[in-house]
Order: C-alpha cells, then sequence, then structure tokens
C-alpha cells in the first residue's frame, strides 16, 4: 500500500490493521504514516538479525541492545526513505552498519580497515585440516573472534544473512571487489585458526 | 600477496565460492564456478570446508540471539520513546504534492549538466599548472555523508565548502556520498575531527559522516 493511501484512510478514519500478509515494505509504509502496531510487527520480525548483526561487530550485549533500539528509532523516524531499490533486510543492516560505527566511536573504538596481510598460500593449510574446527561451533566463535571487524562483518552477512556480495557491499558502503578481497582473506585467516585449534 | 590466480580459464574461483556456498552466485559466475568444480577435487574440498563453515556461523551466531525476554523488553522501551518522538513525515506529506518533482529533475540534470562543463573546462586549465613530475595523486581524507532528503541544495553547497570537501562518489542504494576533504594530511586526526564535526553541527542538513 503506497504511503499517500495510507494516509487518506488515517484521514477518513478507516480501520487499517496491520496483517500477517504485511511484509517487511508494506510495514514500512505504514510505520512511515505513523502506525505503531506496524512498528510492532516489524521490530518483532527484524531485532533478531540486527542484533546478531550488531553483537557480533561489537561482542557486547548491552551494546548490541543499544544499537537495536537506535536502528528501531531511525526506522520509526525515517521508514519515509526506503524507497524500495534494495531489500528492506539491506536497508536495515545499512542503518545498523552505521549505528555500529557511530557506538565504536562513542566507545573510543576504531571501526579501523581489515590488515591484508600475507598468509601462507590456502593451499598450504588444508581445508580438510580445517574442516574438523569448523564443525565445532565452539572453535569457529572463538576464530571469529579473532577476526578484524571488517573481516567479521563480511563473513556474517554471507552466511548468517546469507547475502550476496553485491548486497554487503551496498550494506557496508565499498566496493563489491573489497567485499570479496576481504572473504578471500577473513577465510584464510579463519581456515588456520580452526587448523591449528584442531591440531591443539 | 597470495591471491588466487587471474587467469579466468584455469584460475580457481576462490573470491566466488563463498557466494556459491551461500546460494546467491548469479548467471554467468555460478556456471563458471560449477564447470570449474566439475573438474576440480582441491576447490570441491575448499567448497565443503566453505559449507560446514557457513552452517558453523549460523550455529554460532544464532546462539547469541536476544531471546523473547531480551526481544520484549527493548520492543517495550522502543514504544516508550517513540511515543515521545512522532515520525519525521515530511516525505509522506510531500507525496500529495508531487507536481513540481518533474521539474526539479530537470533542473538537476541541467545543473548537473552544466556543472560538468565548468568541472571540465576548469580541468583544462588547471592541467596548465600541473608540476613537470605529472599529476599528483588524489589527496585527502574521504568520508562517506548522507544528506537529509530535506537539504536544500545550497545547503549542500554550503556545508561543503565549510570543509573545503569535493563530493567524489554516490549516491549508494542508502544514499550515501563519498566526499573528499582537501588540504587535510591523513595523521591530522584533530583537523579531520574538526572538520567531521562541523558536518555532523550541521542538522537538517547532514544526517550521517563516518570516515570512508
Amino acid at each position: 500500500m503506497a504511503i499517500e493511501d495510507t494516509l487518506d484512510e488515517r484521514r477518513a478514519g478507516v480501520v487499517d490493521p496491520v496483517t500477517e500478509t504485511d511484509d517487511g515494505a508494506n510495514l514500512l509504509s505504514r510505520i512511515a504514516a505513523g502506525n505503531e502496531a506496524a512498528l510492532t510487527r516489524f521490530y518483532r520480525d527484524y531485532h533478531g538479525r540486527v542484533y546478531a548483526f550488531a553483537l557480533r561487530r561489537l561482542g557486547n550485549p548491552t551494546d548490541a541492545a543499544e544499537v537495536v533500539n537506535e536502528v528501531m528509532m531511525e526506522v520509526w523516524r525515517h521508514a519515509h526513505r526506503y524507497e524500495g531499490r534494495a531489500k528492506v533486510q539491506t536497508w536495515l543492516l545499512g542503518i545498523c552498519h552505521h549505528k555500529v560505527i557511530d557506538l565504536m566511536r562513542r566507545r573510543g573504538r576504531h571501526a579501523g580497515e581489515a590488515l591484508e596481510e600475507d598468509l601462507p598460500d590456502p593451499q598450504e593449510t588444508s581445508a580438510v585440516d580445517a574442516l574438523a574446527g569448523a564443525q565445532d561451533a565452539q572453535m569457529v566463535r572463538r576464530c571469529l573472534d579473532e577476526l578484524s571487524d571488517a573481516h567479521r562483518q563480511v563473513v556474517h552477512l554471507a552466511f548468517f544473512e546469507e547475502l550476496s556480495y553485491s548486497e554487503i557491499a551496498t550494506i557496508v558502503a565499498c566496493p563489491e571487489g573489497t567485499v570479496k578481497t576481504r572473504m578471500f582473506h577473513a577465510k584464510q585467516k579463519l581456515k588456520h585458526c580452526l587448523a591449528g585449534l584442531a591440531a591443539d | 600477496m597470495n591471491r588466487p590466480m587471474t587467469d579466468e580459464s584455469t584460475a580457481h574461483p576462490d573470491e566466488l565460492l563463498p557466494w556459491y556456498a551461500n546460494g546467491t552466485l548469479e548467471e554467468p559466475e555460478r556456471a563458471r564456478v560449477e564447470a570449474h568444480l566439475a573438474e576440480c577435487a582441491r576447490c570441491r574440498e575448499e567448497l565443503s570446508f566453505l559449507t560446514t563453515l557457513a552452517a558453523s556461523v549460523r550455529s554460532a551466531d544464532e546462539s547469541g540471539a536476544p531471546g523473547e525476554f531480551g526481544g520484549e523488553f527493548g520492543l517495550k522501551r522502543l514504544l516508550r520513546e517513540v511515543g515521545q518522538s512522532p515520525p519525521n513525515r515530511a516525505s509522506a506529506r510531500g507525496a500529495h504534492r508531487t507536481w513540481w518533482r518533474p521539474a526539479l529533475a530537470a533542473v538537476a540534470v541541467l545543473v548537473i549538466a552544466v556543472q560538468g562543463v565548468v568541472i571540465g573546462r576548469l580541468y583544462q586549465q588547471t592541467t596548465y599548472l600541473q608540476p613537470l613530475s605529472g599529476p599528483a595523486a588524489a589527496a585527502g581524507v574521504v568520508l562517506q555523508v548522507r544528506f537529509d532528503p530535506g537539504a536544500r541544495e545550497s545547503d549542500i553547497r554550503a556545508a561543503l565548502q565549510s570543509v573545503d570537501g569535493t563530493l567524489v562518489g554516490g549516491p549508494g542504494a542508502l544514499g550515501v556520498y563519498r566526499v573528499r576533504l582537501r588540504g587535510l594530511a591523513d595523521d591530522d586526526a584533530a583537523a579531520l575531527a574538526r572538520r567531521v564535526a562541523e558536518l555532523r553541527a550541521r542538522r537538517g542538513v547532514v544526517d550521517f559522516v563516518t570516515e570512508d
């Protein structure tokens, strides 16, 4: 439903309940018209993935919850800015990305670029060796924590959110080639870390 | 640096395999990866690793979910704050008065075209002033900036001039522009902070600023 239709119905006093079939884009149209029920539904549908992305970046549940609140307030105030050019998930995680950077600055942390340091060729760190570690979620969590923020965010968006490299580039506002390069280096580092833990 | 080979006919598609593993790779890259996988045991092993890694990442990150209680607690806080802060409906109200948009778009195209000609002429003039060693590399810090949708062109221009900034990219799908700050040394953090603060102070014009 278009924003102007929603406004017309509200002016006319027509009841416009949020329905189960409302998708994210419909909910944003209703939120833009000041519909709190739509915001409640939007929050319930999307807060989990915003929280997961923020937590993976910040490593602190309190900070992650703070980011969720800031993101959802941004949605409430500026839902009309969603133009449908990107998926709702991509638009929302883009807002989350910027809020995480803002919070890191407030906390005096640097959102820093990934250091693309040389590691031995992946062929020297066998995928088979690393596979044993990758099957253990505890080891994966430990190795993810050792990655830089730039590497962690790409791994999370690719494997948790299952986004394409072009969608990830939109969210973190960088060229697609940079996303591929970050993933390449993140994978190398994870392999090394997992193979090392599996060998211990 | 160890990077994948670049000859597409023989190279291992290392940079594409993660997106083949998560099912988002589109044609023709998908077909190229599948053809390569049919012939390459090393890449099949790599794909197996990535698939296992993806499942473990999902498991690791799902374990940090806020939970039912945390989510509802956050929702109550949100609704309390929402009650004190009405949504910005500037664009929604504007949707009823859209007659000016085609005219504005035409003016914008005209402005961009004129700017292109002016900038082109300036560039032609300044190339005569380049040192004999050749053109200098573009210098300065680059910021990501999102402007308020209601900001006027004159306000945006004034904001950019106040920090000696120039647009070098964007807008992206999220409306973010890249702004290069001229005359700023890479290591002059204090000067950078002052210029970022100058932009952030322009409420109603500048919506968001961060380093690129």
